[in-house]
């Protein structure tokens, strides 16, 4: 990793000559971050500072708001990226005085800030100007202090009543004649909402007029018990927690890829294989997850795809099994490589490898036949859930949903870790914007995870026996020197998975964030259904795949 | 062949009992006894659909076993699943309109099972052999459509309410193409009496090397089979038409607040209605009771028939998206009535050419 | 025996049956009154508003239309009925034919009328569309 970065290093200099020179009468001071360079300005200038950032240099992706609090002020970070380009970033730094945390909101040039924005005061207590809804988003309404504030009291006693919900638009009644709207509660108990997710949903006849999700009902606070881990061993087994569909490898890389390269940490390359190889059978897992859902969601309960989906789900599980030792929480990255090597005897494990990636291209064809190609299904689905290509990437949409509205993004290919770029594989795009895109990337993407998991065990199967080194030399006990600090993404199944780490000199993270992409990508979905009719809600948000432990954390 | 009478069940059971000299009082007995055993017969018949057979069948199509536990294939499942939902609580939601409420189950079992009045099974099992057989039937059949409405309404659930909304629009829906459909066979009978349209279908068609192939409907006139079995799937309610209950959008639709016996009977309601859909189907396009052997096991085949309506129903539940329902307004305004029309005139048509 | 005797028997054998199950269930079924029970399910949430509003019927038009056709297809059953036996008893094609071909020829101008009206199609919320994403783009 760190070879790259140097390779990388020039561009990004003179790259910040230019950006000083447009932010220059709006920079108060720096800050590097290792991952970008970052500039600290007024809290008052903050869209400003991003709009010109946006229109002028072309950083159109909010990857992250980062917030924080420390002894003698608060500070916002904004981690800034282009969608053309993710190795291209910088960060803004924004401190607020302590006693007065107003900061601008950067919600009117991202809209994505909206819902990161909410984040960082619901739980540390910074107050955003401008922001057009300032509401706890994760904690009750009703919730006392700030959790992740220097000050929170973890023994007060919180009450938390259950209290009707409100009709947004019960006032917007024009004219006698209009009919009424409906208010529906949709979630968190109900069939559709793929775990405990609350839509308060304002009908008008069978179409919604106005959804806003209501999240946090899984919240855990994982940033925090992630603080409170060391560096080596304690914080791998949280990543498996948040996004919980089998997804597990993918997002203990993106803790791995986070700390690896704050502590300076070279992964041996036969390591890197095999975490790509298990990484990829994650994706297939999710996604096949993802289409079996989907499908509950357009055909009803009792669907045979849904079936056949976990079904294929379950023989890569039974592969990650045999490599992790575990079907669901894996916890098989270490810091510097992967816990243990491919199980013995090594020709079976490869056999069942083959055999389940051989078998896939007719499986694929089995779900286009049931699913695609489905006339009702793509009656269904074809135009609708429309996400606009310039809506997705202003709420910082990643993963399959950006890709099925045509932005060819994908960390994998355009920010290369693991082994991803010695490979040879594709980033399937489809511009249609809608439903039918979003679902058929996923199907395509299984395609491609295959034929990449192909050529690492051709890769693994030649390796030489006396070069097998799946660890690193990592010391017992890590503590990265003090104030480093790091932002770091891998593609997860959902998309952009990224950690932001700042070390404060012991062994554990001083700051611990976490970028998920469900949270961003779930923000679209009163775009995707805002018009549309209930069942169109309910299929664009089965599209988007998310995954309620990631997005409540 | 079909005894000439009227109401060949009750009459068949009062020349047995002697209760044919007895007035109208002893024929009415006769007749109860009759709609006992016809209610008992469809009532056993859902009451092995609803908690085995659908189970079995869906997991056949997900490669699942199911129902295994009691009994040889799980058939204990059935006593079992039929105690433990009648001894459930009865929970009344709040603001219930009451009396509606209770009724609307009521209507939604008790319609269906109407319907089967003037079915003739085979093997001389029909109760009512009217005249107007083939009207009755159909209005009999859209009854259930106003247990939904009323049970949807009177719920105060909004589920419900959307459900019950999307229960008139999908009736609104396939209900012409469907009656129309179905006179489109009344061209070739002459006649709306039901035993007189599986009459018409005993003739041979056509013989293929010594095999005679009877003129069903469904053979004569496939494209009115077909359009035919579109519209009643969706008045039974089935996918891809499930769009008043669509479970993953309206949670359970009209029957949300529905609990203990009182889901019970709008779920028969939903069963008997299959049967009853395949009822007419069989009569209507597959010769009714008709097939190889002799005449007394003809209600045999009347069960094959109509359990292979129901195969399909479950059929397309594994297989079929559900539709959005202003797309079902559409389907059957723009599509099924132009094409119903179609078919009635053409049937006309090539019935007044043969004539 | 009139067969309107079978029908009424079977449709109190229809009503008895259910009401038999009610009888057997109320015996059999334990009854735990508690306010939080008979709340109005709504996913779970406290239900807001009143489920009895004046709710947007999107396809009002085409019920209207529904009632038209409904009893056009009434008045098709006489004909469908006398059409072979008229044919048989010598009456010519067009004598039986053309009368119901106009009939449903004036159905179906109606109907195509009502199509170029927009009636005979669900009726978009504009209230809803003016919130999609695309149409403010």
């Amino acid at each position: 990793m760190s070879l790259q970065e140097e390779s990388e290093t020039p561009e990004i200099e003179s790259g910040e000559t230019e950006l000083e020179a447009l932010l220059d009468d709006l920079i108060v001071d720096r800050d590097d971050h290792m991952n970008a360079p970052a500039f600290v300005i007024r809290p008052d200038t903050v869209q400003e500072t991003l709009g010109r950032l946006k229109e002028e240099a072309g950083y159109d992706h909010l990857s992250l708001v980062t917030a924080e609090e420390y002894p003698d002020r608060f500070e916002s970070i904004y981690h800034l990226k282009k969608f053309d380009d993710p190795t291209d970033e910088v960060s803004i730094v924004v401190p607020t005085d302590s006693e007065n945390p107003v900061s601008e909101s950067a919600e009117p040039v991202f809209r994505t800030a909206d819902w990161h924005e909410r984040e960082a005061y619901d739980l540390v207590g910074i107050e955003y100007d401008d922001h057009p809804d300032l509401r706890r988003i994760l904690l009750p309404e009703t919730w006392q202090g700030h959790p992740m504030g220097l000050d929170y009291d973890q023994d007060r006693p919180q009450m938390v009543p259950l209290r009707e919900n409100a009709n947004p638009l019960q006032e917007d009644q024009r004219a006698e004649s209009d009919s009424d709207t409906m208010f529906v509660n949709i979630g968190p108990h109900h069939p559709a909402t793929h775990g405990v997710l609350h839509l308060e949903t304002t009908l008008d006849g069978e179409q919604v007029v106005d959804v806003e999700p209501d999240i946090g009902y899984l919240h855990r606070n994982e940033e925090q018990m992630a603080q409170n881990g060391t560096y080596r061993h304690q914080i791998m087994p949280y990543p498996d927690r948040w996004d919980y569909i089998s997804a597990g490898l993918l997002n203990e890389w993106a803790y791995a890829r986070a700390a690896e390269d704050l502590a300076d940490i070279e992964v041996p390359e036969y390591a890197q294989i095999i975490r790509t190889m298990g990484a990829e059978l994650c994706r297939i897992a999710a996604h096949m997850l993802a289409v079996g859902t989907f499908a509950l969601d357009i055909y009803g309960d009792f669907t045979a795809i849904f079936m056949y989906a976990i079904r294929d789900r379950e023989e890569v599980q039974n592969i990650l099994e045999d490599l992790t030792g575990q079907r669901l929480m894996f916890n098989y990255f270490r810091l510097g490589g992967v816990v243990w090597d491919l199980p013995e005897p090594r020709e079976e494990f490869f056999e069942s490898i083959r055999e389940f990636v051989d078998g896939l291209p007719d499986r694929l064809e089995e779900y286009h036949d049931l699913i695609t190609g489905n006339e009702i299904l793509q009656m269904r689905t074809v135009g609708t859930g429309i996400l606009p290509e310039e809506v997705a990437k202003n709420y910082g949409a990643t993963g399959p949903v950006a890709r099925g509205s045509g932005i060819d993004y994908d960390i994998r290919r355009d920010d290369p870790y693991g082994y991803y770029d010695e490979l040879d594989w594709e980033v399937p795009v489809e511009d249609g914007c809608d439903n039918f895109s979003r679902l058929l990337v996923r199907l395509r993407e299984v395609e491609e995870s295959a034929k990449i998991i192909e050529q690492c065990v051709d890769l693994l199967e030649d390796w030489p026996e006396d070069e097998r080194n799946i660890q690193a030399n990592v010391p017992r006990t890590l503590r990265p020197e003090d104030d480093k600090e790091i932002y770091r993404t891998v593609e997860g199944a959902k998309g952009e998975l990224g950690v932001y780490i700042r070390s404060d000199g012991t062994e554990k993270p001083g700051r611990f964030k976490i970028r998920s992409p469900c949270f961003s990508n779930l923000q679209t979905l009163p775009e995707m259904s805002n018009g549309e009719y209930i069942p169109d809600m309910i299929a664009a948000l089965g599209s988007l795949d998310i995954v309620l432990g990631e997005v409540d954390r | 062949m079909i005894l000439q009478t009227e109401s060949p069940l009750p009459d068949l059971l009062a020349d047995l009992l002697g209760l044919s000299g007895s007035g109208v009082a002893g024929e009415f007995v006769a007749a109860l006894l009759a709609a006992f055993i016809v209610g008992n017969v469809m009532l056993a018949m859902t009451g092995v659909a609803g908690p085995w057979a659908k189970r079995k069948i869906t997991a056949k199509f997900t490669d699942r076993i199911a129902a295994d536990r009691i009994g040889p294939a799980g058939i204990g499942t059935i006593p079992a699943d039929a105690l433990r939902l009648l001894s459930k609580e009865l929970i009344v939601p709040e603001g219930a309109d009451r009396p509606a409420w209770d009724i609307a189950p009521l209507i939604v079992a008790g319609s269906a099972m109407l319907g089967f009045a003037v079915i003739p099974m085979g093997s001389g099992i029909q109760l009512a052999d009217p005249e107007v057989g083939l009207a009755y039937v159909f209005a009999v059949a859209s009854i259930a459509s106003l247990g939904m409405v009323m049970a949807g309404y009177a719920s105060n659930n909004k589920y419900s309410m959307l459900g019950a909304l999307r229960a008139v629009a999908q009736n609104l829906a396939y209900e012409i193409p469907l009656v129309v459909t179905g006179v489109s066979v009344v061209l070739f009978t002459g006649s709306l009496r039901m035993s007189e349209i599986v009459a018409a279908q005993q003739e041979t068609l056509i013989s293929v090397g010594g095999l005679a192939i009877p003129s069903w409907f469904a053979i004569v006139n496939p494209f009115a089979f077909v359009l035919f079995l579109a519209a009643n799937v969706a008045e039974v309610g089935r996918n891809p038409f499930d769009i008043p209950e669509a479970p993953t959008e309206i949670v359970a639709g009209f029957q949300t607040e529905y609990s203990s016996v009182y889901f019970v009977l709008l779920y028969l309601g939903e069963f008997l209605h299959i049967f009853l859909g395949g009822a007419i189907t069989a009569v209507l396009f597959l010769g009714g009771a008709a097939g190889p052997g002799p005449e007394s096991i003809g209600f045999l085949w009347f069960v094959v028939k109509i359990w292979a309506f129901f195969l399909l129903t479950q059929w397309l539940r594994s297989a079929a998206p559900r539709l959005r329902i202003d797309q079902l307004i559409e389907i059957g305004w723009k599509g099924m009535l132009e094409l119903s029309f179609l078919n009635l005139v053409l049937t006309a048509v090539i019935v007044g050419m043969v004539a | 025996m009139n067969p309107w005797i079978a029908i009424g028997a079977l449709a109190v054998v229809s009503v008895g049956i259910p009401v038999a199950m009610m009888a057997v269930s109320s015996l059999l079924r334990p009854s735990v009154p508690e306010q939080g029970k008979s709340a109005v399910y709504e996913s779970g949430e406290i239900p807001t508003g009143t489920t009895r509003i004046r709710f947007n019927i999107q396809y009002y038009m085409v019920a209207l239309l529904f009632v038209v056709f409904d009893i056009e297809t009434v008045l098709i059953f006489p004909w469908t009925v006398i059409y072979r036996p008229a044919l048989e008893g010598g009456a010519s094609m067009t004598e039986v034919l053309a009368p119901m071909l106009v009939f449903i020829g004036v159905l179906v101008v109606g109907l195509v009328w009502a199509w170029r009206q927009g009636a005979v199609q669900w009726v978009s919320s504009p209230r809803a569309l003016e919130e999609k994403t695309e149409a403010n783009q």
